[in-house]
C-alpha cells in the first residue's frame, strides 16, 4: 500500500501515527490486504449481497414518547461540558 | 468451599444453608484477589456492591422467594455497560468511562438473581484471538500461565477455568467465546445472531456482535443463556423467538461432518474429535458427511465484513462526549486526532484503517460488496447441510493454547486462528464449543453448530455428550483445591 493511499485512509479515520508506527503499520496492512484477496477466487456473479444473516421481522414498539433521556447524566462523564454544552475547540474562525 | 461447583449443586447449598450467599460470594472474591495476579481475567472487581447484594440475595433464599440464579456470582465480560461500574472494553480510550446505564444482559441477570462480582479482561474491543491487545495487558490460561486463554473474551474463560466463578458472560463475534473456551476447557455457546440483546454492548460489528455463556458445562451455559436471553425494544436487531427450551428429552439426532474441515488438522486435535464423534455415534446420533464448500474464504471476508463495521462503528469516540480527550487542542481535527491516535492501540487501528479502505471509492466494491456476496454464499451452504442434519459438527482451533507473545506480532497467523468459528458467525448461527479431550495438559474443545434459534438441540446434544464424558469435570490442579 503506498504513502498516498495511507494518507488518505488515516485521514478518513482521523487517525494519527508517528513514521515507525506508520511503517509497521503499511506492512501489516499489505498482508491484511494479500489475505482478505484470496476472495477474489470466488465465482460471486448473480449473488446478491448479505448486510444480516437472520430472517426476522423487525417488532415495532408503540410510537409513544417517553422521558427517559437524561442528558445531564449522560454529560457528566463527558470530558469538558459547560451550561448543558459539549465544549470543543473553535470551528469558525474570526476572520 | 470448593470451586468447579455446578450451578444445580450451588442452588442446592444456598437453600439448604449449607453456606450463605455472603459466603459464596466472598470465597469467590478471595479467590479472584489471590490468583488475579497470576491470571489478570479482572480488570475491575465489585466488592461492595457484591456483597449488599449477596445480603439482600440470602434474604430472598431464606424467605422462600430465590430466583434461579440468586446468590451465585457472575463476572461480566469489559464491554457489557455496568451502571456506576467502570466498563474499560480493553482499551485505553474506555479507562475510565462508568456508563450510566446497565447493559440488557446486565440487567436480565441480575433479575434472575445473579450477583455481579466484577468486569473481565478482553483484546481491546474485542478484536484479538489471544487477549494480548488488552490495554491492562493480557489474561493467562490457569491450566499454564504462560500460555494464552484466547480471545477476545479471554479474561471470562480464564475466570471460570480458574474456578474464580462458576459463570461468565462473553461476546463472541468471529470466535470470542468459543475459542477462549477451547483454549480454557471451558464450555461456551454463540447463540443466534439477534438471540440476546446488544443494547448496551460496546460495539464492535454490529451485524457479527452476539453475547453468550460461559460456564463449567452445557447445563450451566442453558441456565445462563435463558436468563440473558428474549426481545429488548433497546435493540431493533433483537429477535422474537420463542425461549431456549433446556428440558428437552433426549432423541436421535443427524450430525453434518464437513469432511473439508478435518484436512490438515493436528493429530491429536484430529484424534480427540474422532472420539468425540464415536461418543456422540454410541448416544445413537448419526453422523453424514455434508459440504460446507465456502468455508476456506470465510476468513478473509469476515476481516473484510467485520473492519467495514469497525470502522463506523469507532467512529464514535471523538473525544467530545467519553471517552479519552487529548490535552489542549489546536482545532478540531486536532483534537478527534490525538484522542483517537492516543486512545486506540495497534490492533484496533489496523482493523479501522482495514475497514476504512474496504468501504472507500475504489474499493467498495471489490472488497466489502464481495465480502457480502460471499457472506450469503456461506450462509446458503449452511441452509442446503440443514435441509439433510439437525446438528454440525467441527473443530474450533487449529492448535491447543499458545505462548503468550508467540503470535502477537503477526496479524494474519493471529487471524487463521478463528477460521473454524467463523463461518458459523457469518451465517448468524448459534454454536457452542466444549471440551473433548486433552494435548498435553491443554484442553481440546470441539464445536457443535445448530439452525438458527435452534439451540434447544445444541444444547441437547452437548448435556448428552456431558453425561457419558467427564472431559469438562477435569480442572487444572493448580486451581482445584484453595481457599477450602
Amino acid at each position: 500500500m503506498d504513502t498516498e493511499t495511507i494518507e488518505k485512509l488515516l485521514a478518513l479515520s482521523q487517525l494519527h501515527l508517528e513514521t515507525t508506527e506508520r511503517e509497521s503499520l503499511s506492512k501489516d496492512l499489505d498482508k491484511i490486504l494479500d489475505f482478505v484477496d484470496v476472495m477474489q477466487s470466488v465465482d460471486t456473479d448473480h449473488v446478491e449481497p448479505l448486510s444480516h444473516p437472520v430472517d426476522i421481522e423487525q417488532p415495532m414498539r408503540p410510537d409513544v414518547a417517553d422521558s427517559n433521556v437524561q442528558p445531564e447524566r449522560f454529560q457528566e462523564i463527558a470530558p469538558v461540558v459547560r451550561d448543558g454544552y459539549y465544549i470543543v475547540p473553535k470551528v469558525i474562525s474570526s476572520q | 468451599m470448593k470451586p468447579f461447583q455446578s450451578l444445580a449443586q450451588i442452588r442446592e447449598d444456598l437453600s439448604s444453608g449449607k453456606y450463605s450467599a455472603v459466603e459464596l460470594v466472598q470465597n469467590s472474591i478471595e479467590r479472584i484477589k489471590r490468583r488475579n495476579r497470576d491470571l489478570n481475567c479482572f480488570i475491575s472487581l465489585d466488592e461492595e456492591q457484591a456483597l449488599a447484594a449477596a445480603r439482600q440475595a440470602d434474604q430472598a433464599i431464606q424467605r422462600g422467594q430465590g430466583k434461579y440464579l440468586s446468590g451465585i456470582p457472575i463476572a461480566h465480560k469489559d464491554l457489557f455497560c455496568t451502571e456506576g461500574l467502570k466498563t474499560t472494553c480493553g482499551s485505553k480510550m474506555l479507562e475510565s468511562f462508568v456508563p450510566p446505564y446497565d447493559a440488557t444482559v446486565v440487567r436480565n441477570v441480575r433479575n434472575a438473581g445473579a450477583i455481579t462480582i466484577g468486569k473481565t479482561n478482553m483484546d481491546e474491543f474485542a478484536m484479538g484471538s489471544s487477549n494480548e491487545t488488552s490495554y491492562f495487558g493480557p489474561a493467562s490460561n490457569p491450566w499454564d500461565i504462560s500460555r494464552s486463554p484466547g480471545g477476545s473474551s479471554g479474561g471470562a474463560a480464564s475466570a471460570v477455568a480458574g474456578g474464580l466463578v462458576p459463570i461468565a458472560t462473553g461476546s463472541d463475534t468471529g470466535g470470542s467465546i468459543r475459542q477462549p473456551s477451547a483454549f480454557c476447557g471451558t464450555t461456551g455457546l454463540k447463540p443466534t445472531y439477534g438471540r440476546v440483546s446488544r443494547f448496551g454492548m460496546v460495539a464492535f460489528a454490529s451485524s457479527l456482535d452476539q453475547g453468550g455463556p460461559i460456564a463449567a458445562s452445557a447445563v450451566d451455559c442453558g441456565l445462563l443463556l435463558g436468563a440473558m436471553e428474549g426481545h429488548d425494544q433497546n435493540d431493533s436487531t433483537s429477535a422474537v423467538a420463542d425461549s431456549t427450551d433446556l428440558t428437552e428429552q433426549d432423541r436421535k439426532l443427524t450430525i453434518g461432518y464437513p469432511t473439508e474441515l478435518f484436512t490438515d488438522l493436528d493429530k491429536d486435535i484430529e484424534h480427540a474429535l474422532e472420539r468425540a464423534r464415536h461418543e456422540l455415534c454410541a448416544q445413537g446420533h448419526q453422523f453424514k458427511e455434508i459440504e460446507l464448500p465456502h468455508s476456506d474464504v470465510a476468513s478473509s471476508a469476515y476481516y473484510v465484513i467485520s473492519g467495514a463495521e469497525a470502522s463506523a462503528n469507532l467512529s464514535r469516540y471523538d473525544g467530545v462526549r467519553y471517552g479519552h480527550r487529548a490535552e489542549s487542542p489546536i482545532d478540531l481535527n486536532d483534537l478527534y486526532q490525538r484522542s483517537r491516535s492516543e486512545g486506540f492501540g495497534s490492533e484496533v487501528k489496523r482493523r479501522i484503517l482495514t475497514g476504512t479502505f474496504a468501504l472507500s471509492v475504489g474499493y467498495f466494491d471489490a472488497y466489502y460488496l464481495k465480502a457480502q456476496k460471499i457472506r450469503r454464499l456461506i450462509r446458503e451452504d449452511f441452509l442446503t447441510a440443514f435441509e439433510e442434519v439437525d446438528l454440525i459438527f467441527t473443530p474450533v482451533t487449529p492448535t491447543t493454547a499458545f505462548k503468550l507473545g508467540s503470535l502477537v506480532d503477526d496479524p494474519v497467523e493471529m487471524y487463521r486462528q478463528d477460521l473454524f468459528t467463523i463461518p458459523a458467525s457469518l451465517a448468524g448461527l448459534p454454536a457452542l464449543s466444549l471440551p473433548c479431550g486433552f494435548k498435553e495438559g491443554l484442553p481440546i474443545n470441539c464445536q457443535i453448530i445448530g439452525k438458527h434459534f435452534d439451540e434447544s438441540t445444541v444444547l441437547l446434544a452437548a448435556r448428552q455428550f456431558q453425561r457419558s464424558t467427564d472431559w469438562h469435570e477435569q480442572h487444572p490442579s493448580a486451581f482445584a483445591t484453595d481457599l477450602d
